[in-house]
C-alpha cells in the first residue's frame, strides 16, 4: 500500500464537487481512499488526520488543489495523479454565458437578486455573509467553520438589516417551494417549519408530505442560533414572519434544548403567537412538557402539525414483525443494536428514544459525556453512531454523499458476533448520492450473508427520509431496500423504537 | 413585528446568487428559480488578514 499525493496550483473548486471527485476517484482500480480538497489550514489539518501526512506538509497555498490517495502500489497511483485534469473536468454553470467572480459584479447583472447561498470554505464564509448583509440581501450559510465571534456579529447585523441568515452550518431549508442546499422535495401547503438541523428539517418536511398535508416554508437557522451567545436571532425573525405570513397555518419549531435565557425569550414571543407553534426541543426530556403544542419528536412534530392543519394524518403502512419473532430470529449469542447514521439529528433522536426505554447506548455523539465511545471506529455494547461527524468526514465525503466508509462499517459490524441490529437511515433529496440504497444495499447483503453463515440471523432496520417527488425515488429506494432483507419503517422514530425494543428482550436474563 | 423584507421574501419567492458549491446552483436552476453562480476564487490570494484590511481601505 502506498500513499501519495499531487497539488494543482492556483484553480478553485467547491467542496461537493471536490467531494464527487473523491468518490470517483476511490472507486478506480487499485485505489482504496482518496481525499480532494483546497489546501486551506484547516483542510490540510484534515488530511493530516486522515493519514495523508505527507500532503499536508505541502507546499501548497489556499487557492491550490490537493489530490491525495491511498492506493495498492505505485502505478496506479500514479495513473490517477498524472492525468488529474481528466478528474478535475468541470461542467457547465447555470446561466452561464454571464461569468462573474464578486457578489458585487452578481448584483450588478442581478440587481434583483434577494438571496445569497453561501457554502464557500469557513475561513472565508464570514467575509462573503457580511458582504451580502450589507446589500441587505438574505443569507442562506452553509458553511460551518465560521467563529462564534463572527456568527454573533453576522447576526446583529442580519437583525439590522430586516434580513433572514439561515446559518452558518445551515443544511435546508424550503422557501416558497423551492429548496436550498440538501432539501427535499415535497408538496406546498399550510405547515411552516423553524429548524436548527438539517435532516431534523428534512425528516419534518417529508413526513408532513407523505402524511398528505405541505410545507409553505422551513428555515433553517444554522445549527447554534439558539444558544444564548447567539440569543435566537433568525428563530425569532422567522417566528414573526411564519405568523404574519397567509399561507402558513401551524408552524413547528425544531432544536435542541436552547439555552435558558432564549428559551426565556421564545416562551414570552409564544404568548402573542396568532398560530399554534409546536416545539420539539430534542434531548430535553420534557422541557416543554408545558408549553400549548409540545411534541416529543421529529415524528410526533410532523403528525401534530398536519392534524393542527386540518389533515388526518396517514403514514405508509409499514410490513415489519412483532418484537418476539424479531428476537426469536436473533442468535442466540447476538445481543447488541449498533446504529450507523448518515443524519446527525437522526443518531440524536435516536440516543433520545433509547434513553427514555432505559437502554443504555454509546454513540460518538452522546448525550452524555460518560457514553462517548473512547474510539468512534469501534462500537461497545449498544451502540449509534454519528457517521457525518467530523471524525468520520476529515478528508472524506460526507456520508450522505459518499457511503465508502458506511458500508465498510456495516460489514465490520457483521463480523462482530455480538451484533444483533444493524440500525441505518437514508437521506433522498437534493445534493444527496443519486442511489443513497443502491451505495449501500452490496454491503448489507454481504453482512447478512456474514451471520447466516455463522448459522444465524442479523436484523437490518432502517427508514428512508425523503418523498416520491425526489430525483433518488422514495418508492424505489424502499423496494431495494426490502430485496436486500432490510425491514423498513415509516420513519426514524419507528426503527428507533423498535431497535429499543428488541434491544431490550435482547437483554433480558435467559435468553 | 414581522420584517418587510421577510416576508417579500416569502411572498416573492427566491431570486439566488450562489457563491460556493455549484451544486446548490443547478439544484435551484433545476427547480426553476433564477440563480446566478458566481466564480468564486478565495480573494487575495487566500490570506485572511489581508482581506479584511482590502476591505476595510475600499
Amino acid at each position: 500500500m502506498v500513499t501519495d499525493h499531487a497539488i494543482i496550483q492556483n484553480q478553485y473548486f467547491d467542496s461537493v464537487f471536490l467531494m464527487r471527485v473523491a468518490k470517483r476517484i476511490s472507486a478506480a482500480e487499485g485505489i482504496e481512499q482518496a481525499a480532494a480538497v483546497m489546501a486551506t489550514a484547516k483542510n490540510l489539518e484534515a488530511l493530516a488526520q486522515a493519514g495523508f501526512a505527507s500532503a499536508a506538509r505541502g507546499p501548497a497555498a489556499p487557492n491550490d488543489v490537493i489530490v491525495a490517495l491511498r492506493a495498492t502500489d505505485s502505478t496506479h497511483a500514479r495513473a490517477i495523479l498524472d492525468h488529474l485534469d481528466q478528474w478535475l473536468n468541470r461542467e457547465e454553470t447555470p446561466n452561464s454565458g454571464t461569468t462573474v467572480t464578486t457578489l458585487s459584479d452578481a448584483l450588478g447583472v442581478e440587481p434583483n437578486a434577494n438571496l445569497a447561498v453561501i457554502s464557500v470554505p469557513g475561513e472565508y464564509a464570514a467575509r462573503e455573509a457580511r458582504l451580502a448583509l450589507e446589500q441587505n440581501l438574505h443569507v442562506f450559510l452553509f458553511s460551518d467553520n465560521v467563529s462564534l465571534e463572527d456568527e454573533v456579529s453576522l447576526k446583529q447585523l442580519s437583525k439590522e438589516r430586516g434580513v433572514l441568515l439561515m446559518g452558518p452550518d445551515c443544511g435546508t431549508a424550503i422557501i416558497g417551494g423551492a429548496g436550498i442546499g440538501f432539501a427535499n422535495s415535497v408538496r406546498r401547503g399550510p405547515v411552516g417549519v423553524i429548524g436548527a438541523s438539517g435532516t431534523g428539517l428534512q425528516e419534518i418536511t417529508t413526513l408532513v408530505h407523505r402524511m398528505g398535508s405541505g410545507i409553505s416554508h422551513a428555515i433553517g437557522t444554522g445549527s447554534h442560533d439558539l444558544t444564548d451567545a447567539v440569543g435566537g436571532v433568525t428563530s425569532m425573525q422567522a417566528l414573526d414572519a411564519l405568523d404574519a405570513e397567509p399561507n402558513t397555518k401551524v408552524i413547528v419549531l425544531v432544536s435542541k434544548p436552547p439555552g435558558q435565557v432564549t428559551l426565556g425569550r421564545i416562551r414570552q414571543r409564544m404568548a402573542s403567537m396568532s398560530k399554534p407553534v409546536i416545539t420539539c426541543f430534542l434531548g430535553s426530556s420534557g422541557l416543554e412538557e408545558h408549553w400549548p403544542h409540545p411534541a416529543h419528536d421529529l415524528t410526533e412534530s410532523a403528525s401534530e402539525a398536519v392534524r393542527l392543519a386540518g389533515v388526518a394524518p396517514t403514514l405508509l403502512p409499514g410490513s415489519y414483525p412483532s418484537v418476539s419473532s424479531a428476537v426469536a430470529e436473533i442468535g442466540p449469542h447476538r445481543r447488541y443494536v449498533r446504529g450507523l447514521f448518515a443524519g446527525g439529528t437522526f443518531c440524536y433522536q435516536a440516543q433520545q428514544i433509547f434513553r427514555e426505554a432505559g437502554v443504555t447506548v454509546h454513540s460518538n455523539e452522546p448525550l452524555s459525556r460518560s457514553l462517548k465511545l473512547a474510539d468512534p471506529y469501534r462500537s461497545v455494547g449498544h451502540s449509534l453512531v454519528d457517521m457525518g461527524a467530523d471524525v468520520f468526514t476529515v478528508g472524506r465525503p460526507h456520508p450522505m454523499i459518499d457511503s465508502t466508509l458506511r458500508a465498510q462499517r456495516v460489514e465490520a459490524e457483521a463480523r462482530y458476533p455480538e451484533t444483533a441490529i444493524l440500525l441505518l437511515d437514508f437521506v433522498l433529496g437534493f445534493s444527496a448520492s443519486a442511489d443513497p440504497v443502491g451505495d449501500l444495499a452490496p454491503a448489507i447483503k454481504r453482512a447478512r450473508e456474514q451471520a447466516e453463515g455463522q448459522g444465524n440471523r442479523l436484523l437490518v432496520l432502517s427508514s428512508v427520509c425523503g418523498t416520491e417527488l425526489d430525483a433518488q425515488g422514495f418508492n424505489r429506494q424502499i423496494q431495494a431496500l426490502e430485496q436486500a432483507g432490510v425491514t423498513v419503517f415509516p420513519s426514524a422514530v419507528d426503527a428507533s423504537r423498535f431497535a429499543a425494543a428488541v434491544a431490550i428482550e435482547l437483554g433480558k436474563v435467559g435468553r | 413585528m414581522s420584517e418587510p423584507r421577510i416576508q417579500d421574501l416569502l411572498r416573492s419567492g427566491i431570486h439566488a446568487i450562489n457563491i460556493g458549491v455549484k451544486d446548490f446552483a443547478t439544484n435551484l436552476d433545476t427547480q426553476g428559480v433564477r440563480v446566478l453562480h458566481i466564480d468564486w476564487r478565495p480573494p487575495a490570494e487566500g490570506d485572511t488578514e489581508m482581506m479584511g484590511l482590502l476591505d476595510k481601505l475600499l
